[in-house]
Formats: C-alpha cells, sequence, structure tokens
C-alpha cells in the first residue's frame, strides 16, 4: 500500500511547563482538569499510517484543546497532516476512544477537525459526534483491532 | 408550570440505556442497552424491580425494543444486524422468531398500532416492513430506500396505516402503503442535523421531531392538503443534542437531551390571534441523569408518568404535574 502522505513533517513536541507535581500530592488542593492534562492523554496516539504519534505530527496540539473543567465540557480538535487525509475519521475515532476511557464521564467531549484543515471537515465532524455510529464502530471487531493498534502502550 | 419528580431509580444495566418501552397496560417495562441484555421491570410493593433479563440472544448492543400492540411480544434491534421477536408464555420470554435481512446495525423496530406489521430501520439506509401472521411467522413485504443514510428510527401513526422514518440525513420521512406498494408521501426538510426521533400525537394530527441540530420541530397536517407543514421549531432550549422526544395524551411534549436535561413543552395560548401554533417550554430538570438522555417515552395509561433512560446506565421514573 502507497502511503498517503510519505514524507510528513515531524515535529518535535511543545516545551511546557508542567505542574508542580507537589501540588498533586495535596489531597486538600482542588485538581480540574486543563489542556495540558488532556493533551498527555492524546500525544502518544500513534497515527494509522506512520510509526509516529499524533504530537510528531503536529495533528494533536496543545493550543487546539479546550477544557472548562466547570462546565464540565472539553473540545478536542485535530489537523490532519494533509487536506485529504482518510485517515482523517479513524484518527478521530483514536481520540474519541482514549478519551472515553480517559476523561470523567461528567465531561460532554467534542472531537473535531480543526477548522478549514480538511476538505470533508463538516461531514467527519457530524460521525465523530454521532455516538451511536461510535459505538457500533467499536463493536466492529476489524475496526476495533485498528483502533487498539494505534492506542497500543498510550 | 410544570414540574418533574423522581421517583424511582432503576439500577442493573452495565451500560449505556439506549430505550425503554412500556408495555401497554403500563405494568411492564422492557429497557435495552450496550450490554447486550433485555431487562424486563415490574412494580412491585411500590418498588421497581427486574423481573427477567433477555440475553444470549443478541451478539451487540440492543439499540431497541418494543411491545407489541397486545403486549404478548417484544421486538429487539441490534447492533448485529437481527431484530429478536420475544414472547410472554406463562411469564417466561421465549425468542419465537430472528429477523434476518438487514445488512448490518439495525437502530429501531415499531409495530404498527394493529399488530400485523413490524417496521424496522438500520444504517444500511433502509426501512423494512414485515407482515406478522396468526402463527407468528414475519415475512417482509417491502424495503425501502428512500433515505441517503441511516434510519434512526421509525415510529407509526396511531390512527392510519402510515409510518415515519428519521434520519442520518437529516429528514424525516412518511410512508403510505397503496394496494401492497409501499412508497414515500412527504419529506420533512428543515433540521440542520440528524433526525433522531419523531412522535405523533394522539390525533396523530400533528408530529414532533427531534434533532442534533438541538431544536425540535412540530409539524401539522394541513386541513386543506392533509399534508404535514412545519408549525413551530422550538430553539434555544436544548444546549446539545436531542436523542428522544414523545407525545403524551395530555398533549404535553417531552424531550431527552445530550445536555442531561429532560424538557416539557406545551402549546400556549394564541394571544396575537394570527391562528400560529406555539409551544414553551413548561419545565426542565437540568440534570436529571449522570450523562446524556437516550429515551424519554409517557406512560401509557397515566398521562402523568415518565421514563427515562441514560448513558448512565440507569433507568429513572418521573412524576410529572401541572399547575395553571
Amino acid at each position: 500500500m502507497s502511503l498517503e502522505n510519505p514524507n510528513p513533517t515531524i515535529f518535535s513536541g511543545v516545551n511546557v511547563v508542567r505542574k508542580d507535581i507537589h501540588n498533586e500530592w495535596d489531597e486538600d488542593t482542588a485538581d480540574p482538569w486543563d489542556a495540558l492534562e488532556v493533551y498527555d492523554i492524546i500525544k502518544d496516539i500513534k497515527d494509522p499510517e506512520h510509526p509516529l504519534t499524533l504530537e510528531q505530527l503536529n495533528v494533536a496540539q496543545l493550543d487546539n484543546i479546550e477544557v472548562d473543567d466547570a462546565d464540565n465540557s472539553m473540545i478536542v480538535r485535530f489537523t490532519p497532516t494533509i487536506p485529504h487525509c482518510t485517515m482523517a475519521t479513524l484518527i478521530g475515532l483514536c481520540l474519541r476512544v482514549k478519551l472515553l476511557r480517559s476523561i470523567p464521564p461528567r465531561f460532554k467531549v467534542e472531537v473535531i477537525i480543526t477548522p478549514g484543515t480538511h476538505s470533508s471537515e463538516a461531514g467527519i465532524n457530524k460521525q465523530l459526534a454521532d455516538k451511536e455510529r461510535i459505538q457500533a464502530a467499536l463493536e466492529n471487531p476489524s475496526l476495533c483491532e485498528v483502533v487498539e493498534g494505534c492506542l497500543q502502550g498510550v | 408550570m410544570g414540574t418533574l419528580t423522581e421517583l424511582h431509580v432503576l439500577e442493573g444495566h452495565r451500560e449505556t440505556v439506549w430505550h425503554c418501552a412500556w408495555s401497554p397496560s403500563g405494568k411492564s417495562l422492557a429497557t435495552c442497552g450496550a450490554d447486550k441484555e433485555v431487562r424486563i421491570w415490574q412494580e412491585l410493593g411500590g418498588k421497581w424491580k427486574c423481573q427477567a433479563i433477555l440475553e444470549d440472544s443478541h451478539e451487540r448492543t440492543i439499540r431497541c425494543c418494543e411491545w407489541s400492540p397486545c403486549g404478548r411480544m417484544l421486538a429487539t434491534a441490534s447492533f448485529d444486524a437481527t431484530i429478536c421477536v420475544w414472547e410472554n408464555i406463562d411469564g417466561e420470554f421465549e425468542n419465537i422468531a430472528t429477523l434476518e435481512g438487514h445488512e448490518n446495525e439495525v437502530k429501531s423496530v415499531a409495530w404498527a398500532p394493529n399488530g400485523k406489521l413490524l417496521a424496522s430501520s438500520g444504517r444500511d439506509k433502509s426501512v423494512w416492513i414485515w407482515e406478522v401472521s396468526d402463527t407468528r411467522d414475519f415475512e417482509c413485504i417491502s424495503v425501502l430506500h428512500e433515505h441517503s443514510q441511516d434510519v434512526k428510527s421509525v415510529v407509526w401513526h396511531p390512527t392510519e396505516e402510515m409510518l415515519m422514518s428519521t434520519g442520518y440525513d437529516d429528514v424525516a420521512k412518511l410512508f403510505k402503503e397503496d394496494d401492497d406498494d409501499w412508497y414515500c408521501t412527504e419529506t420533512f426538510s428543515g433540521h440542520e442535523s440528524t433526525v433522531w426521533q419523531a412522535a405523533f400525537d394522539p390525533t396523530g394530527n400533528q408530529a414532533v421531531t427531534c434533532s442534533d441540530d438541538k431544536t425540535i420541530r412540530i409539524w401539522a397536517r394541513d386541513n386543506a392538503s392533509s399534508k404535514f407543514q412545519n408549525a413551530c421549531t422550538i430553539s434555544g432550549c436544548h444546549t446539545r443534542c436531542v436523542y428522544s422526544c414523545h407525545w403524551s395524551a395530555d398533549d404535553v411534549i417531552v424531550t431527552g437531551a445530550g445536555d442531561d436535561a429532560i424538557r416539557t413543552f406545551r402549546k400556549s395560548a394564541d394571544s396575537s390571534g394570527s391562528g400560529a401554533v406555539s409551544y414553551t417550554m413548561d419545565c426542565q430538570v437540568l440534570k436529571a441523569h449522570g450523562s446524556d438522555i437516550n429515551c424519554v417515552r409517557w406512560h401509557p395509561k397515566d398521562a402523568s408518568v415518565l421514563v427515562s433512560g441514560s448513558d448512565d446506565a440507569t433507568v429513572k421514573i418521573w412524576k410529572y404535574t401541572y399547575q395553571n
């Protein structure tokens, strides 16, 4: 199979100041969810096509994640490497599954394409927002296998 | 104003509850979901208890369950591409038929009010109509390919042989039969995203549809043409996808949504004199469940009782009261 994007640009990831670890151990300190925490959860998901992570491919970016802990909502935008990427829905599905497993159920999670970065943006966003289709996809063994491959070790 | 009071919480399902259905008498409740089980609940001594679990028949999520009008049979639709029909034989539920034909996920099933027809719909973009014989044979008599995307739900008209379907293609459609031939008579356009469900009012002259576009739309039959027209659109109430809607015998519309809320709507008095229909929200319970609400259904005999099912794996029974 020929690759859609044989030579993707590889990024080194973000240089961010992580939170003060000491506070994390203090049970009296409220620890609201923030974008960095969500970024840490998804950055190592592997691309279905390359042995590279979503962070290395700049598909996942810290600035594209919005978390409102008080409102129990978050928006995770991802940027396909090329505007015609046929893997975009699959990458979105991997993100959905990973977040479903890692984020408390109180959160309403939206996974969408970074506006203007894919030719079928509206269609893919609609599919990723349809939880019935997501649930059906996760009961599909072959699709599930691909997703698990991308999430392995993450 | 209306008030909804939580009466009972039914716990037992291990995952998302997708659908709830009262038996025609309202004495039993069937619920189903992602744990591939159907639970039958009954009220005993003031408490709702699980009386039976129907399992090992479906291999994937059970998306929908509906009682036959006689109350003896229950049809279940599953992502495993089949529909099972169960019969209550002296209190035991026996799987009497498995209907195959849909290519993949079946998303909805509905019995016609006379019990002689069963409709189903699914991911394969089709609506199937099955004829139910007296000997409990089920024969497919029509496959309708009118939708361009998944058909999320089907519902029968309460008094006439008419079927409404809703879909991922943002429309609802109405089907009728003419000389053994089923055909689409009307397409309801206007919603801006997936139409998840529809319900008729008790007279069948009005219908409500709910959508991922966060609105509900009321459709009223025009006296002259007898076609349904969009009479009003209710927006600004729901903040996320509206998954379920139902119309009570007392003319109250209830909705369940992805914003975890249950809301009720009533027709408002026509103050302008223009004859325009308008509905206003009369009650909302914002944290009705801990997660998305997938199904809301009024009790068939007592229009003040409501059931809801949610992604939080619970089923709740509510009391609705209204004070003018």
